[in-house]
Order: C-alpha cells, then sequence, then structure tokens
C-alpha cells in the first residue's frame, strides 16, 4: 500500500453554469425574458406579482414559478393573476434548476412576455444559484431596515434591479432611503432602484416600463444575433 | 444552508475519481473555496466529513485552501482585493469592476492509498 496525491482541478459548478446558460438561451430563442425575484420572507414578492399582473397592459403575457418550502398558498394566491406552477422544495432553502426546469414543463408558455420566478423567501442562498434568469430582482420592503445590503452582499450583488416595498409605510419606520441606495451602490454601482407599494400602485409604472424595456432589449440583441 | 447538497456534489465527484484511478481509501480532499462562493467552509467540512464516513467506509479529511475575492476595475484595470464588499476600484475610485477570482469551487486534489 501507497499514498499518491492525485491532482484533479475540476471545476464543481462549471456544469451546473453551463446548465444555467443553456436554459437561458432556450428562453431568450423564445422570446421569454426570465426574472428571478429574490427576497427575505414576507417582502411582498407574492403581492408585487399580483400587482404587476393587474397593470400589464396585455393579458395572459406573465407567468410564474414560485418557490416554498412548503404549501401551494402562493400558487393559489397567484392563480387568479396568471398561470402559476407551485414548486415546493420540502426544506432546501432556494430554488435549483433542475426544480425549475421540472416546474416550467406544467406551464404553457406560448404567448408568454415574462416568465417570473418567485425563489424561496431567503437573501442568502438564492444569491448563490443561477436559476437561467435573464434578470435577477431583489425586493426588500422598508420594515426590513436600511442596513441589508452590506449585511446580504451577495444578494445585491448579483442583482440587476431593486424594488423597496411596502413604500407607504416608509414615514412610520427608521428606513433611510438614501443610506439604502448608498449601501446598495457600494456592492453593485448598477442597480436600478424601485420604490413600489403594489397595494395602491404607487410605483407601479416605473417598475412595469423597466420590465417592458428589458424585454425589448431581450428580443432586439435576439434579432440581431 | 445549501453545504449538504453541495458535499453530497463533492462526494460525488470524489467517488467518480477513485473509480477512474482505481484509487483505495480517500484520506483526504483538498478543495478551493472563494470567500464570496456563498459557501460556509465550516458547514461544508462538517457535511463532507461526516458523509465520507458513510458513502467510503472510512472518514476523509476535507481541506479547504481559501481564495480571496478580488476584482479588475474596467476602466484602469487594476487588480484588487475586494474588502469589505466594496465594489470599488481603490486607484480610480471607477464602481464598475468585474469579480475575477472569489466565486469559485475546486476539487484541486486527492490524496489516497493505492494498492501498489
Amino acid at each position: 500500500m501507497s499514498v499518491i496525491t492525485v491532482p484533479v482541478d475540476r471545476d464543481l459548478q462549471a456544469e451546473r453554469r453551463a446548465a444555467a446558460a443553456g436554459f437561458r438561451n432556450e428562453l431568450t430563442r423564445r422570446g421569454i425574458l426570465c426574472v428571478n425575484l429574490i427576497s427575505s420572507p414576507g417582502a411582498g414578492k407574492t403581492t408585487l406579482l399580483q400587482a404587476t399582473a393587474t397593470a400589464w397592459p396585455t393579458p395572459g403575457r406573465l407567468a410564474v414559478l414560485v418557490g416554498d418550502i412548503a404549501t401551494d398558498r402562493d400558487a393559489e394566491r397567484l392563480a387568479p393573476f396568471m398561470p402559476v406552477k407551485q414548486l415546493t422544495t420540502g426544506g432546501a432553502c432556494h430554488l435549483e434548476l433542475a426544480l425549475v426546469q421540472r416546474g416550467l414543463a406544467a406551464l404553457d408558455l406560448e404567448g408568454i412576455e415574462i416568465l417570473f420566478i418567485e425563489n424561496v423567501g431567503n437573501l442568502v442562498c438564492p444569491a448563490s444559484h443561477d436559476l437561467g434568469e435573464h434578470l435577477r430582482v431583489v425586493a426588500l420592503s422598508v420594515t426590513e431596515g436600511d442596513d441589508k445590503p452590506g449585511k446580504y452582499p451577495k444578494a445585491f450583488r448579483t442583482s440587476q434591479a431593486c424594488v423597496v416595498t411596502k413604500f407607504d409605510l416608509l414615514p412610520h419606520v427608521p428606513f433611510d432611503v438614501s443610506r439604502f441606495q448608498t449601501d446598495a451602490r457600494l456592492v453593485q454601482p448598477v442597480l436600478s432602484f424601485f420604490s413600489m407599494c403594489a397595494l395602491s400602485g404607487f410605483g407601479m409604472d416605473e417598475w412595469r416600463n423597466y420590465l417592458q424595456e428589458q424585454r425589448r432589449i431581450l428580443l432586439e440583441e435576439t434579432a440581431s444575433a | 444552508m445549501h453545504e449538504t447538497s453541495l458535499a453530497e456534489a463533492l462526494l460525488r465527484q470524489v467517488t467518480a475519481v477513485r473509480d477512474e484511478r482505481r484509487l483505495k481509501r480517500i484520506r483526504s480532499v483538498t478543495i478551493q473555496l472563494g470567500t464570496f462562493s456563498g459557501v460556509e467552509p465550516v458547514l461544508l467540512k462538517t457535511a463532507f466529513e461526516e458523509r465520507s464516513q458513510r458513502w467510503f467506509g472510512a472518514a476523509a479529511e476535507l481541506l479547504i485552501e481559501s481564495v480571496e475575492l478580488r476584482a479588475e476595475c474596467e476602466a484602469c484595470r487594476l487588480q484588487f482585493e475586494v474588502e469589505g464588499f466594496r465594489f470599488e476600484c481603490p486607484a480610480c475610485t471607477n464602481e464598475h469592476v468585474r469579480i475575477v477570482q472569489g466565486e469559485n469551487l475546486m476539487l484541486l486534489r486527492l490524496s489516497a492509498e493505492t494498492e501498489s
């Protein structure tokens, strides 16, 4: 018996990265903008999606895959607004690509412009998992505090847009919007910010315009490719 | 808390290498782990070592080489260590920087017993 050292040098994420890129390309080819929505539990992801669907100019253009550890409560809430498939992780703290792809098989994507993935409520693990989305959006409610970007840097670093939700509660909580934005821009300078009260519709026009613009860019890139 | 699924992914890779190279007992596994990989090293080490007993019949040690988070400035091309998650070029204060290192998880090498 002898002991040897075997060099391997294998990137453990290479396979996952390639799979996510392949999925993204497939959605791009079909003209579907995929948006991965992440936040802590209770930030208002589901309400934001309900309001987004209500404000969308053409009905039947949005679809959603919604992840939770347990129950199909979010799917029940979203079903009146758009085609939805609930993904239950059975304890896992984030969605993974394989689960998303399985869930997608249950949705009819004909005519769909935007596919939302509402991730499991968690600002940590979802940040490390590329689900093949074109756009990652982090939502944060004003009740959670303005110090979160520095505490959860990866969630903000890997996002392109940030929706600050429950904005109507701002007068009642010590949330400094400019401190929050400064903190977030330290980790991600190109972050687009949206102030939102999904229940009243405040901020919805800017958010909807942003999503429409992002899809237009996607279609242009597809056309020129 | 996705360290347990990562530990199992790592064990699958190690098993594949062991079988390819016809190795016997795995003594230790060395990985490179970026500080911005989103993986907690202590949790991964515990998860791996606990499971290795069951997978290999004998515990294998997980050795982790930590890799700092580094970025490159898109304006002046300076490469620098990102401290305190401040993604700003220390030379020209440009905020458009690209991560070049620190997000990775690499299986570097194994130490194993052979028959000969």
